[in-house]
Formats: C-alpha cells, sequence, structure tokens
C-alpha cells in the first residue's frame, strides 16, 4: 500500500464525516423544535462539515495554492454563515419577541409527530 | 491594479484627512484584490467578475461606517484563538449533531445576556458575534453597547463560562486586557 492510497482513503473519510455533519444538520432542521433552534444546528453541524470535507480535499490538492484556497473557501464560508444566522436570528427575535415558533420555510409539524 | 481606478471618484468626507482615507482605501483594494486571486487561481478572464466584486465590497464597506480604531494582532493569541477555534468548532459540531439525532432532541434553549467585556468600538466585539454562533450551544441573537443576547440551545448548561473563554481568546488575539475576569461573567 503506497503513501497515495493512504492519503486517499484518508481523504475519502473525511469527506465521508462532514457529509455525516451536513446530514446532521439538515435532520437538526427537521426536528429541533422552533427557528432559533435550528439555526444552530445549521450552523454548527454544517461549520464542522464543511471543515471535514475541505480537509479531505486539501489531501488531494495538486500544490499548495489550492489549499491555500479551500481553506480561504472554508473562511468565507464560515463568516457567511455566521453572519447570516445572526441576521436570521435578530430579525426573528424583533418579530417575536422571545423564542418564536414559526418555521421559516419546509416541514415542520408533519415531522414532529414522532416525539 | 485595476480595482483602485473605482476608488478616484469618490473622495472621503470633506473633514477627514483625506489621504490617510485613501490610503486605507488602497490597501483595502489590494487586499480583496488578492482575496479575488487566490480564490479564482489567477485566471485572467476571471477580473470581469473580481473587478466589480471588489468595486462593490469597497463602495459597501464605506457605507457600513466608520473604520474600526487602531487594533494590532499578536501572533501567539492569533495562534492559540486558531487552536481554540478548530477545538470548538468540533465541539460543537459534535454537541449539536447528538442533541438532535437523540431519540427525542436533547435541547432546552432560552435566553442568555452577556454582559461585555471586550473595549466599546473594539474589533474583536464583532469578531466575538461571529465566533460566538460557532461556540457549542450558544448562538448571537441580538447585541448593543452593553450586552450581547445569548440563545443557548440549552439554557441549563453553563453558558457564561464558554463565552468567557472565547471573550479572553479574542482579547488575546487583538492583545486586549479584559477588566475583571470573573466578576463580569453573571
Amino acid at each position: 500500500m503506497s503513501g497515495d492510497d493512504v492519503r486517499g482513503a484518508l481523504s475519502l473519510l473525511l469527506i465521508a464525516a462532514g457529509m455525516l455533519f451536513f446530514l446532521a444538520g439538515s435532520v437538526g432542521v427537521l426536528r429541533l423544535p422552533d427557528l432559533l433552534s435550528r439555526l444552530h444546528a445549521l450552523t454548527k453541524a454544517d461549520n464542522l462539515g464543511l471543515g471535514l470535507v475541505v480537509l479531505g480535499l486539501m489531501l488531494q490538492a495538486d500544490d499548495a495554492f489550492e489549499v491555500l484556497r479551500l481553506l480561504l473557501v472554508w473562511l468565507l464560508v464560515l463568516f457567511a454563515s455566521s453572519v447570516a444566522c445572526y441576521l436570521v436570528a435578530r430579525s426573528a427575535l424583533r418579530a417575536h419577541g422571545d423564542a418564536p415558533t414559526a418555521a421559516p420555510e419546509g416541514p415542520d409539524e408533519d415531522t414532529r409527530d414522532g416525539r | 491594479m485595476q480595482p483602485t481606478q473605482h476608488l478616484d471618484p469618490h473622495p472621503g468626507k470633506p473633514a477627514t484627512p483625506v489621504k490617510t482615507a485613501t490610503a486605507r482605501a488602497l490597501a483595502v483594494a489590494a487586499l480583496l484584490a488578492l482575496l479575488w486571486f487566490v480564490l479564482a487561481g489567477g485566471d485572467a478572464a476571471s477580473w470581469i467578475v473580481g473587478v466589480p466584486a471588489v468595486a462593490a465590497a469597497l463602495l459597501l464597506a464605506r457605507r457600513v461606517g466608520a473604520p474600526p480604531p487602531a487594533w494590532r494582532l499578536d501572533p501567539a493569541g492569533a495562534l492559540r484563538f486558531a487552536a481554540f477555534f478548530v477545538r470548538e468548532s468540533m465541539r460543537g459540531g459534535i454537541d449539536v449533531a447528538g442533541r438532535v439525532s437523540a431519540r427525542r432532541p436533547r435541547v432546552a434553549p432560552g435566553l442568555v445576556h452577556y454582559r461585555w467585556r471586550l473595549p466599546a468600538g473594539s474589533p474583536g466585539r464583532a469578531l466575538f458575534v461571529l465566533c460566538a454562533s460557532l461556540l457549542p450551544g450558544t448562538l448571537v441573537a441580538a447585541a448593543d453597547d452593553h450586552e450581547v443576547l445569548i440563545h443557548a440551545l440549552d439554557a441549563t448548561a453553563p453558558v457564561a463560562g464558554e463565552l468567557a473563554a472565547l471573550e479572553e481568546h479574542v482579547a488575546a488575539l487583538f492583545a486586549l486586557r479584559l477588566p475583571a475576569p470573573e466578576a463580569a461573567g453573571a
């Protein structure tokens, strides 16, 4: 087994793990009770998920420049998601006073009958 | 560099020293252009999008408000902050994944007030707000001059301690000193 094989396997493993966290984030959006709690699932799970995917892709990068670019993509997405999260949370809080129960979109009532 | 020519038709406020404002804008433009260069991979044709994007970012930055007061980065603090950020990102992701995949989601959402220890007007506050949403179980819902309103996924967890740790790391990054280590945590 060559070093390239190990690297490829590790890369796939990291990407798969990242996908799991994306899945967890989406599950959170479906299962959590209110808008602000759902934001938690999205920001944190996707931060780690994308981080792992980026790390996996870095292992396949051709040169240092590409590694740098991937890192930059991760940071920019984090920045955007954190800012968006703050803006959504702030406007939700202003509109509803306290923790709102209305979902922005997608299924909510029907997926919650499992509890 | 191309982006700089977009600056000239928009002189700064007459009262401010125009020279430093221009120098600042040039530095920001160069930084943004570098960012684009890295992202686009040096493809010459990409500047068709890149130049307008840099110009738009510059104009937006002007509109957002006064530039932050002078600040400096502490290299050792920055390294420790990066390590802290990676560690907390992992904790945050694993924590929330575990909570939502339990048979019954383990959440007890609630709002927590947290009093600022970072000085007003410091760029550290913005960084704190950005990062707090990535910390395990916390999310910034509002911020004013005196405090931040935190939404906690589990309000029974020791949220204030986590936030204090983040605040200390942000302060170290900017080589700031925080007042009253423990007293302000409540």
